[in-house]
């Protein structure tokens, strides 16, 4: 399903009458049909991995020279993980076995029963960019190996400049804003991916709370004054709204309370996800899908939801604090896919990761302690019934493969630390996602300006 | 703050801002200290940090003549100093554009922490108790609402200041915190504030004593709505509710019974303090 850009422009329009009247209270979630871009409902999920993830410790060659390559790197200081501890699997495209960090093998099987890619060596790029072209100052991101410039750009697909919007935002703005006021995406943590042009995202708290339990106001019992004292405050957010600070901190707050109004039900998911961060909001996002898949008539046919976890600064201490962290990822990913397949989704469900950067091949601090410092080209998981799993996915940097030389001072090393300039940028690896979820090519180049950069658009990884 | 580590530092020459340069053979503190000074010497400072006090303390939209003349006052305080900080609050305050009749654009939307501070100041906070001072420690209603005290998620702090009002084009930097879940906890702090207080944790280390509000000088009042809500007007919007949101604070305190004056005070104030004409500070 595609969306013609008169149509974005018309629901663009539309929007600030559905905002009047939602804050009128004329709509509510549940009584308007919302806008239906054909029968069958999609989904994208964003884990957020936040610090930066390793990823040179995440996916690791097992053919001899390509192990010893990394191993030469890594293992005096004690950060290389033992070559038999790693979880074999076999990308089609390449022909030599890589290894998996062995605390993610609650997703291992998912590679080769063909539900789990990975996009390797992808980051923010404003342009191709080989080393010589790095080296001799051509255009590059913004304040690269910086945190919060990374994590921008990560979110927001805009490696020029800060931007305003975050790219899952402008993909839902693609959509419009759905009438009945319940944001088509939906944030489990902060973050400038779900902030649009047109579209605030719809926040609410992880599991264990209850969907019923969700945005509900304090201190309001039955009795005649207090209902008098609800029925003002009700009555406030409908008046002085010509200046539109006041108008749109009333509306956030309306909008909030037609949606708590509209949960009243807690929706019952079977599958038992870990009681951690990552699985509390990934049980939650399979709650809310369950709420809006409703009846079988889905309200919103489709569905962004962001979460987040953090932890993966490993300057030092990495082995332990990794590994951890993986572990949760691993079992939270697929006690969510589980729950798809229990919601009969699984196919329209697609769950990836993002993060600040990668982090240096070359070893931080030392033994006991050691860790990896900030880099910036990672490798990255993709999730679900429609992605053509089993395999590598990128464009291919200067070995010929998809894959980076881990080599220090490398053919894709910036310097002499490890630290991988992408081979594919943000910008496809996001627009490739954006495409299955029904955004057209012309509102592709809206929501991704910087895709007309690259030649290749799609790295179809999913159908 | 971190101290310039001489066996880190670069010692050649370097070009700054505006083409000025240090010469070879500096040490470090004194690079920094003229690095810092070369910044601070910079014609965008004025504007920069003249703007962004103005977003603070008056109007997330000021007007270009508004941060040009919070500009001149930052280069000169009117004896030849720039960057004379009181002298900047003062002009900023005081300015045409700070005192003038509120137009639809003016104004900024309350961050958590000044939504708290000023019900603290407004009904002289106390312990929880009622008989100490208060403790002060309300991070954790600051947290619910999207401001996590002193650990902002980047060193750009916590919203930008270029963020934008949903649904205009105007810039509402605060509204970076607002969100569906962030709204609903703006009235439930408020709620625990009005209508409870933040109880004294006996866990904590510092014998901490809680917070609660003091509303007994408003209860003699709580016979005459009218004069109640016009007094509160008067404390926490400086006379500027709208007549219809005064009336429909009246009909809810008239609403509660009067042999009952602090459930009256409270409704108000509640009323009040979670109104987005309120938290919208004109």
């Amino acid at each position: 399903m595609t969306l013609s850009r008169r149509e974005f422009l018309r629901r663009s329009g539309c929007s600030a009458l559905s905002v009047g009247a939602l804050a009128s209270g004329i709509d509510r979630f549940g009584l308007v049909q919302a806008f239906a871009q054909g029968t069958s409902y999609r989904a994208l999920v964003c884990i957020f991995l936040a610090g930066g993830n390793d990823g040179n410790n995440m996916l690791v060659p097992l053919d001899p020279a390509g192990y010893a390559a990394y191993a030469a790197a890594r293992n005096t200081a004690g950060l290389a993980i033992a070559q038999g501890s790693l979880l074999p699997i076999r990308p089609k495209s390449i022909g030599t076995e890589f290894g998996l960090h062995p605390s993610l093998a609650a997703v291992h099987p998912f590679f080769a029963d063909g539900k789990l890619a990975i996009v390797t060596n992808v980051g923010p790029l404003i342009q191709p960019l080989s080393k010589q072209d790095y080296l001799s100052g051509a255009p590059r991101p913004y304040q690269l190996f910086s945190h919060a410039d990374q994590i921008a750009q990560w979110q927001t697909s805009i490696s020029t400049g800060a931007s305003g919007t975050g790219w899952g935002g402008r993909v839902a703005d693609a959509f419009g804003v759905n009438a009945s006021g319940y944001p088509l995406i939906t944030a489990l943590a902060g973050g400038i991916f779900t902030r649009g042009q047109l579209t605030s995202p719809l926040t609410v708290a992880p599991a264990p709370t209850a969907l019923n339990r969700l945005l509900l106001l304090n201190g309001f019992g039955t009795a005649a004054d207090e209902q008098a004292r609800l029925t003002a405050m009700n009555y406030l957010r409908t008046i002085d709204r010509d200046p539109p600070l006041v108008a749109a901190a009333s509306n956030v707050t309306q909008q909030a309370l037609d949606i708590a109004k509209a949960f009243n039900v807690d929706p019952v998911v079977n599958t038992v996800f870990p009681n951690t961060t990552l699985g509390n909001q990934l049980k939650q996002v399979a709650k809310l899908m369950k709420f809006n898949l409703g009846s079988g008539v889905p309200a919103l046919t489709r569905q962004i939801f962001f979460c987040s976890l953090g932890g993966f600064d490993t300057h030092q201490g990495q082995v332990n604090t990794q590994a951890t962290l993986l572990t949760q990822i691993g079992n939270a990913m697929k006690g969510f896919y589980d729950a798809t397949v229990e919601l009969g989704i699984e196919s329209q469900v697609v769950t990836f990761t993002l993060s600040d950067f990668g982090r240096t091949l070359q070893p931080a601090g030392s033994a006991g302690t050691v860790g990896s410092d900030h880099a910036w080209g990672s490798h990255h998981l993709v999730m679900g019934g429609s992605v053509i799993g089993g395999d590598f996915y990128g464009v291919s940097g200067p070995n010929g493969t998809v894959f980076p030389t881990l080599q220090l001072g490398g053919p894709d090393d910036t310097d002499t630390r490890g630290r991988w300039i992408p081979t594919t940028s943000v910008d496809q690896y996001a627009a490739t996602l954006a495409r299955w979820f029904g955004v057209d090519e012309i509102n592709i180049n809206t929501v991704f300006p910087q895709l007309r950069n690259f030649s290749t658009r799609d790295l179809r990884f999913i159908i | 703050m971190r101290v310039a580590n001489a066996a880190n530092h670069d010692t050649g020459a370097k070009t700054l801002l505006r083409g000025v340069t240090l010469p070879a053979g500096q040490t470090a503190a004194k690079d920094l200290d003229d690095g810092l000074d070369n910044i601070f010497q910079d014609p965008n400072v004025g504007p920069f940090i003249g703007r962004q006090l103005i977003q603070h303390l008056v109007t997330s939209n000021p007007s270009p003549d508004y941060v040009k003349r919070i500009t001149d006052v930052f280069n000169d305080n009117g004896s030849g100093e720039r960057g004379d900080l009181k002298a900047l609050v003062k002009a900023i305050l005081l300015d045409r554009e700070a005192r003038a009749a509120s137009t639809s654009q003016s104004g900024h939307l309350m961050h958590p922490v000044l939504l708290i501070t000023t019900l603290a100041r407004a009904f002289n906070a106390r312990s929880a108790d009622g008989t100490g001072d208060s403790d002060g420690y309300l991070s954790p209603q600051s947290q619910t609402m999207g401001l996590n005290v002193f650990s902002p998620p980047s060193v750009f702090s916590y919203f930008s200041p270029f963020g934008g009002v949903p649904g205009s084009s105007l810039r509402g930097p605060e509204f970076g915190l607002l969100n569906t879940s962030t709204a609903v906890a703006r009235a439930n702090v408020v709620n625990t504030l009005v209508f409870a207080r933040i109880a004294a944790a006996t866990a904590y280390p510092f014998n901490p004593s809680g917070t609660s509000l003091d509303f007994s000088a408003f209860q003699p009042l709580a016979g005459d709505p009218e004069a109640l809500v016009d007094a509160l007007n008067t404390l926490m919007m400086s006379g500027q509710m709208p007549p219809d949101m005064r009336s429909a604070v009246i009909t809810a305190v008239s609403a509660v019974t009067s042999s009952n004056p602090l459930k009256r005070v409270r409704t108000a104030v509640y009323l009040i303090a979670t109104a987005s004409q309120y938290q919208v500070e004109r």
